[in-house]
């Protein structure tokens, strides 16, 4: 029996039936084509499905797009239209944060949320968050290099280049 | 892989969940382990009744001389919620060692609870404080202490129709410490062995020890004997030592991908010497 699923996606007002079942992953994939969105486990370990919802970063793989009724979801698609994803595209770009780029949309919307939680953020925070991506190619050096710039406490290195 | 099909039901209140679980209609608390086991096919329920319309589940308060938890209150929000970081700091410093922030922020207490993996650290924490679990059902409430609750690997006492409604955990006396630790091969990762501690005193003597270990046989297992080692003998190295020999003697022994029966007695002789020593100290710098 099909549910029927109101929110808002990257400030787009969805209302929809879906079956129960359907993961947010696929929601934002395959019926609304933010496939900024990646799937890489689909059990929650590798956080290249990682949006935001309702403020804080979650798996979009371990949530029912049902669970997200009346919420407020942002997906890479929606960060990178708003005014903090210059700065962090930026610093990803200069610390070469990135390489093949399958994990770096759930990344950023991690590093996105933490930036607008409010908290006021040590290093010791960047590496909680990175913890839960998994790379296979550019290393955690330079992503969290990158991410420390993108929360403004590390200026980089001009020498290095 | 994707779920199989099911029913899904958003109850608005505790009594009408109630009339919707039962046998494999199944309550959806933040779905952190259980949508994974879904999307493996591992877990296939009829129905899954959502307990996150409920707000009244999500509450966290003092009552003076316990803090109720909600089980629908997320990790992420228990974790830096002012009463458990001052009345039951254990809790908090547990909740940061589950998976990772962005698990955290969905995943509950209460699921945790309820999944009770052995490898998981909350069910060992709430056996150590001596908490007692909340549980709703048509036929009543009754409470349950944690150690009686986990009954082994993913099984604990819930009956089909009952709903662990919240969790009560005694506050720390100033007289206690409490601490945590584990090994894990990275961080967030399945824990290869753990273990947590509270300890007791009067002045610089020892009033009660009691020490669970995790990760290990199927559910939390408190060391037998403890309390005869370090009980009425003043804190230092010398006794958690010979503590530390006590917990490598029930240490379950056995061989698996991660360690052998050996390496496995000595990572729990060392981090059970470690947590006390930790315990140890929080009473010497005077912070929880």
């Amino acid at each position: 029996m099909k549910v029927n699923l109101r929110t808002q996606i990257n400030d787009r007002e969805i209302d929809l039936e879906i079956e129960p079942r359907l993961l947010l992953s696929d929601l934002l994939r395959e019926h609304l084509n933010f496939t900024g969105t990646h799937v890489g486990c689909s059990y929650g370990v590798c956080g290249a499905c990682t949006v935001i919802i309702d403020g804080k970063p979650a798996r979009s793989c371990l949530t029912l797009a049902i669970q997200a009724n009346n919420c407020s979801v942002r997906t890479i698609e929606g960060v990178a239209a708003s005014s903090t994803f210059d700065r962090v595209s930026s610093a990803f770009h200069q610390e070469h944060g990135l390489q093949c780029g399958f994990c770096t949309p759930g990344i950023i919307c991690s590093i996105v949320a933490l930036t607008e939680s409010g908290k006021n953020i040590a290093e010791e925070d960047i590496d909680k968050v990175v913890d839960g991506h998994l790379c296979r190619c550019t290393g955690y050096v330079n992503i969290r290099k990158a991410a420390k710039k993108a929360v403004g406490i590390y200026q980089g290195d001009e020498n290095a280049r | 892989m994707r779920p199989a099909t099911f029913e899904y039901l958003a109850p608005k209140t505790l009594e009408e969940a109630l009339e919707l679980v039962g046998d494999d209609s199944r309550p959806l608390a933040g779905g952190q382990s259980l949508i994974a086991l879904m999307n493996l096919r591992f877990a296939t329920p009829e129905a899954l009744v959502d307990l996150q319309g409920i707000p009244d589940l999500t509450r966290i308060s003092d009552d003076g001389e316990f803090i109720r938890i909600g089980a629908m209150a997320s990790q992420a929000d228990t974790e830096t919620n002012s009463i458990v970081l001052n009345s039951v700091p254990l809790v908090a410093e547990c909740i940061r060692e589950i998976g990772h922030w962005q698990i955290r922020t969905r995943g509950t207490v209460g699921g945790n609870l309820a999944h009770s993996d052995p490898a998981s650290e909350l069910p060992a924490v709430m056996v150590t404080l001596g908490a007692h679990y909340h549980l709703a059902s048509k036929r009543g409430e009754r409470k349950i202490p944690a150690v009686e609750f986990h009954q082994g690997a993913y099984d604990t006492a819930l009956d089909p129709d009952e709903i662990l409604t919240h969790i009560a955990v005694p506050k720390q006396k100033p007289t206690e410490r409490s601490a945590l630790n584990e090994s894990v091969r990275a961080a967030g990762a399945y824990a290869i062995a753990g273990t947590t501690s509270i300890l007791e005193r009067n002045n610089e003597t020892c009033l009660r020890a009691k020490l669970v270990l995790f990760a290990t046989g199927s559910k939390p297992y408190e060391v037998q004997g403890l309390n005869s080692v370090l009980v009425g003998k003043e804190l230092n190295s010398g006794s958690f030592s010979e503590a530390s020999e006590l917990v490598a003697s029930q240490a379950p022994h056995f061989d698996d991908f991660h360690a052998t029966a050996e390496q496995r007695k000595q990572i729990f002789r060392a981090l059970s010497e470690r947590v006390l020593q930790e315990t140890w100290q929080k009473f010497q710098v005077g912070s929880s």
